[in-house]
């Protein structure tokens, strides 16, 4: 952090909603389709057609910017942005100008790990607008046309900016990461990047210390990051880049040469590249557009909206820590995999009456199991319930941690409830006299051992452990281990 | 379509300076300007601004054209100004021309168009997609 600028940056993040239908027709807005058979003379632009709003994309939108700490505007309403470009049917997209539906909120951000210091970042405003459709251009197969699918064209977008409070490239990366989860919770967008449902520019430029004061350079817009890591990379490369045009130009913002300019992120050779400079916002020649009437929210609608919000994630990783005993880093974890998730180890933790077990056992099996075959929490074959009933007997020292992993890997296959399964595997406690015997039979049977573990290779006593365990599956290790040292000691 | 937005884009320049950004502008948009020079025989409108708002609305207007639509561009503006006479004085702007809000339709998948209709009058088109000159760069 010894550099001689500060880094500048803000955020335009477009997400696509969770609805069934489009924005202003009755469309489908699924994915993946074959193209140009999610359309009607709505989307596609056909004179005389009348565009109507959908309630539910108004209210997730309304949600997104709730939870975004926004002042919700009372009334707001609908302009064309115009401008040509073959994935526009219409030759303007339905957007909001001056009057958009909320503004002014901000959204924390922390890490659990300790890369950045918590703090706010603030929100310009969060509008509703529609997407325009795909153009594919084949270069390689070398085409002099290009192929237009209009299935995305009337999509609803959230499009939410914020300030330029980011300072880094790992704060930028952190608002992505708290903004998509926050917005997964609400179930207002899947914020699916490689489907095109976030997609990220980033306006970024420097303050450079100077004898005579903080200088700022250029801003830059940077586009076509596919991924938050991409964004994270992209920011930090355009920032050292523009620090060193900088120091070879000396071309300040507003001065000669210093208009903002437009780069795209080559993800292949890791740079920035110039793209040609982007229209003038008054280009646009936005106006209200005479289709579609304006809308109004009342305060009850509101207060209503915010009860529907559920809990949030800072507000979640809060209530983990504070009544489950969880460190910033563990609470973190549970929260970001999902609401339902949370659910399943709260049901969980009460159940065993221990937290932090429940979060050891969820992170590292749980989550284990999840990953490998590829399913949700919902699809996981132990309920909460009987999982906690498993870690209660873990917890009573009756039963180990490896072994209890054997009894949970068993409920998991039969469906069979913890002590089912356990007398099924014909699991049952060692009593102390039994194991005290196996032990001094253990150390008798292994000279070479004891000599190591006498000589200080305390590690040698690992082999006893494995050999007990062979012996007898349903020893403690650590017992063993603990047992057999003694005895060592004691010849 | 190019036209009208041509003729908001004429008077949301005339008489306002220059802005930058691009972040909200309360009451920027259509607000009749009533603070422009009115003078006899000083157009409101000049050749170049006719020319620029022309490109953005993709008319390729011969000269005697943009002559003559810089002449009639000019007479609407004026005319226009009629509006600046009204004393709005306490007088809400108003968002749109009908004194309706909240129409919704519930978020509910109807069909559309089969693909053959909605490619069926497209200049160019193969099987799935239209067709359409390259398109390299972003809009």
């Amino acid at each position: 952090m010894s550099e001689p600028y500060q880094i500048l940056i803000g955020l335009e993040v477009h997400v696509q909603l969770l609805t069934e239908s489009k924005l202003f027709c009755s469309c489908s807005t699924r994915f993946g389709q074959p193209p140009n058979t999610q359309t009607c003379p709505v989307c596609i632009g056909m004179p005389g057609t009348l565009p109507v709003l959908n309630r539910k994309a108004f209210q997730l939108a309304l949600k997104a910017a709730l939870a975004l700490n926004c002042r919700i505007a009372r009334f707001t309403k609908w302009d064309r942005k115009n401008y040509y470009y073959p994935d526009l049917p219409k030759g303007y997209q339905i957007s909001q100008y001056d009057l958009p539906f909320s503004a002014d909120g901000y959204l924390p951000i922390s890490d659990p790990r300790g890369q950045i210091e918590p703090k706010r970042i603030g929100i310009i405003r969060v509008h509703l607008e529609e997407d325009a459709g795909k153009s594919m251009h084949d270069e390689v197969a070398g085409r002099a046309d290009s192929r237009i699918d209009l299935n995305r064209a009337g999509t609803p977008l959230l499009e939410i900016v914020s300030r330029p409070d980011i300072r880094s490239p790992g704060e930028a990366k952190a608002f992505l990461t708290e903004l998509k989860l926050l917005l997964n919770y609400l179930e207002v967008s899947d914020c699916n990047m490689q489907e095109g449902s976030l997609r990220v520019d980033a306006n970024i430029n420097l303050l450079v210390d100077t004898p005579e004061g903080a200088v700022p350079t250029p801003i830059v817009e940077v586009k076509n990051m596919n991924s938050f890591r991409a964004v994270e990379r992209a920011l930090a490369y355009e920032a050292q880049r523009q620090y060193e045009a900088w120091q070879a130009s000396g071309i300040r913002q507003g001065g000669r040469g210093g208009h903002k300019t437009t780069r795209g992120w080559d993800e292949a050779a890791q740079v920035t590249r110039a793209q040609r400079t982007k229209e003038e916002s008054s280009d646009y020649r936005y106006f209200p557009d005479p289709d579609l009437v304006p809308v109004t929210v009342t305060d009850h609608e509101i207060d209503e909206l915010r009860r529907s919000l559920g809990e949030l994630p800072a507000d979640l990783r809060q209530r983990l820590a504070r009544t489950y005993g969880l460190n910033a880093y563990d609470s973190d974890v549970l929260v970001s995999q999902g609401r339902r998730l949370v659910e399943y180890y709260i049901q969980l933790a009460d159940h065993c009456g221990d937290g932090k077990l429940a979060s050891n056992w969820v992170q590292q099996d749980v989550l284990r199991v999840l990953n490998e075959r590829h399913m949700t929490i919902d699809q996981f074959p132990v309920s909460a319930e009987r999982l906690g009933e498993l870690l209660r007997i873990v917890r009573c020292g009756q039963l180990e941690t490896s072994r209890a992993r054997q009894v949970l890997a068993h409920m998991m296959s039969t469906g069979r409830s913890a002590n089912q399964a356990m007398a099924e595997m014909g699991i049952e406690e060692v009593g102390e006299a039994e194991l005290e015997a196996l032990c001094r039979e253990l150390v008798a049977a292994n000279p070479k051992i004891v000599q190591q573990v006498k000589g200080g290779k305390v590690k040698a006593a690992g082999a006893l452990v494995g050999q007990a365990k062979k012996r007898n599956p349903n020893v403690d290790p650590q017992r063993v281990h603990k047992l057999c040292l003694e005895l060592i000691e004691k010849m | 379509m190019g036209l009208l937005a041509a003729a908001y884009e004429v008077m949301n320049n005339a008489g306002q300076s220059d802005r930058t950004g691009s972040g909200p502008i309360p009451g920027d948009v259509l607000r009749p300007n009533d603070s422009g020079p009115v003078m006899g025989g000083e157009m409101k409108i000049t050749r170049d601004e006719v020319e620029k708002v022309s490109l953005l609305a993709r008319l390729l207007l011969s000269e005697r054209e943009l002559e003559a639509m810089t002449q009639q561009l000019g007479r609407i503006l004026e005319y226009m100004d009629l509006l600046g006479e009204v004393n709005t004085e306490g007088v809400e702007p108003m968002a749109h021309a009908i004194e309706v809000s909240n129409v919704f339709r519930q978020d509910r998948v109807e069909p559309g168009l089969a693909r053959e209709e909605a490619l069926a009058n497209a200049p160019h088109r193969d099987e799935e997609c239209y067709l359409v000159p390259a398109v390299l760069g972003e809009p």
